[in-house]
């Protein structure tokens, strides 16, 4: 009778360790996706204020190029007016300031998210996510409710912010749900229509970065044409003049296919939280981690 | 807010805008020129110019914005026409003229049905 007594307690000590394991693991991969999830968000970022950082930079160089060229009259043999404003204050046009805010909301749908699964998967409660999350969540869900999230190509706006407005719920009261994969589960899908929207964009963006960066770098290759009609072979120090010149003013474009598989891999880690019981998202949520921080090198490389 | 056939053809206007971009870049870099070179950067900027109002209409988040974003897109169509004949004077090779010329036509087609 003591035996199986033993071989009970024995057992239940057994169980309970290895709950206790599941547990940590399924804490500890929550947290790596939560890591996962703010690196991608600082990327995501990074590559916003690269998109307004061009523009401003083409703004400069596009004026200079235009004063630089300007034709004297042939008559009066004097310069056109051109204006050329060598400290010129910028206001972005093209992803304007309050654009680009919407923008962050929407990744912040998705850090606020990972955040609030965090605090689920440690057991705690709402108000473990600070007021200041609250009230961005709150703040995003009010600006879904009035459709002001707006689609790209990849999916609709209606579609867009009912997903938001989902996304946000949860974060605001994550109470409903006792368990991280349960969670996950219900918000895979509208997690998947804020990615297919960030990822549109970045390809938009992408198009805009590109345009920029061969506008700056087609004026270079006039100048000096010029410079080699005038100098001959004593242009090969301008053109390396130039060559340092392009390459700190015009950041290589990013690899936008790289920003949007971490995206991708935020789905997929997601995902495999919603099937996971006790960390088996582990590869996944890896795999995110690891091409977060390696899409979040080039922005920080380039502050 | 905009309906997903006015995003498509905004996406296909930037295409577009974007394949005459290219073009024009390989242009510019065979140029021996310089005013031809200057000539062709500027149609260039130009376009690149339209291509970040282009942009700015997609970002729009609202009907009033993304209105006056189009409104102003098509009261410069006028402005794109004049850049084609420009760049058919400019271009040397017949055949690559006409060929930035109709992506810009493609573009312009797309701007009108927004």
């Amino acid at each position: 009778m003591r035996l199986l007594q033993l071989i009970a307690i024995v057992g239940a000590a057994v169980g309970l360790s290895a709950c206790s394991t599941g547990l940590t693991r399924m804490q500890d991969t929550v947290t790596k996706f939560d890591q996962g999830a703010h690196s991608a968000g600082a990327a995501q970022m990074g590559f916003f204020r690269q998109v307004q950082a061009a523009e401003c930079t083409r703004n400069f160089y596009k004026q200079a190029f235009s004063f630089a060229t300007a034709q004297k009259d042939p008559q009066t043999h004097e310069y056109p007016s051109v204006p050329l404003d060598l400290m010129p204050s910028c206001s972005p046009q093209e992803l304007t300031n309050a654009q680009l805010e919407i923008r962050q909301k929407l990744m912040d749908t998705i850090t606020l998210y990972a955040d609030a699964i965090q605090a689920l998967a440690n057991g705690t409660d709402d108000t473990s996510l600070s007021k200041t999350s609250q009230a961005l969540a709150s703040n995003i869900q009010g600006l879904a409710k009035q459709e002001g999230f707006t689609a790209v190509t990849a999916t609709d706006t209606a579609a867009l912010n009912a997903a938001v407005v989902t996304i946000t719920s949860l974060i605001l009261d994550h109470t409903k749900y006792k368990e991280v994969k349960d969670a996950a589960s219900a918000v895979q899908p509208q997690l998947t229509t804020v990615v297919a929207q960030l990822k549109a964009e970045n390809l938009s963006d992408a198009e805009g970065l590109a345009s920029k960066a061969g506008s700056v770098t087609n004026e270079f290759s006039t100048a000096l044409l010029s410079v080699r009609d005038q100098r001959g072979p004593a242009s090969f120090l301008y053109i390396a003049q130039a060559h340092i010149t392009l390459q700190s003013i015009v950041a290589p474009p990013p690899d936008v296919a790289q920003l949007n598989d971490t995206l991708d891999a935020l789905v997929a880690a997601n995902q495999a939280l919603a099937g996971a019981t006790n960390g088996g998202a582990i590869p996944e949520v890896s795999d995110l981690v690891s091409r977060a921080q390696q899409a979040v090198v080039p922005f920080n490389a380039s502050k | 807010m905009p309906t997903a056939d006015q995003q498509k053809n905004t996406a296909e206007a930037i295409a577009a805008i974007r394949a005459a971009e290219n073009l024009l870049t390989q242009q510019i870099r065979a140029a021996t020129d310089v005013l031809k070179a200057i000539k062709l950067t500027n149609e260039y900027n130009n376009l690149d110019s339209y291509l970040s109002q282009l942009l700015y209409a997609q970002n729009s988040a609202d009907d009033a914005s993304f209105a006056n974003a189009t409104a102003a897109l098509k009261s410069q169509a006028s402005g794109l026409q004049a850049d084609e004949a420009m760049i058919k004077t400019i271009v040397g090779d017949v055949q690559t003229a006409a060929t930035i010329v109709s992506y810009i036509t493609q573009a312009l087609a797309f701007i009108a049905k927004l």
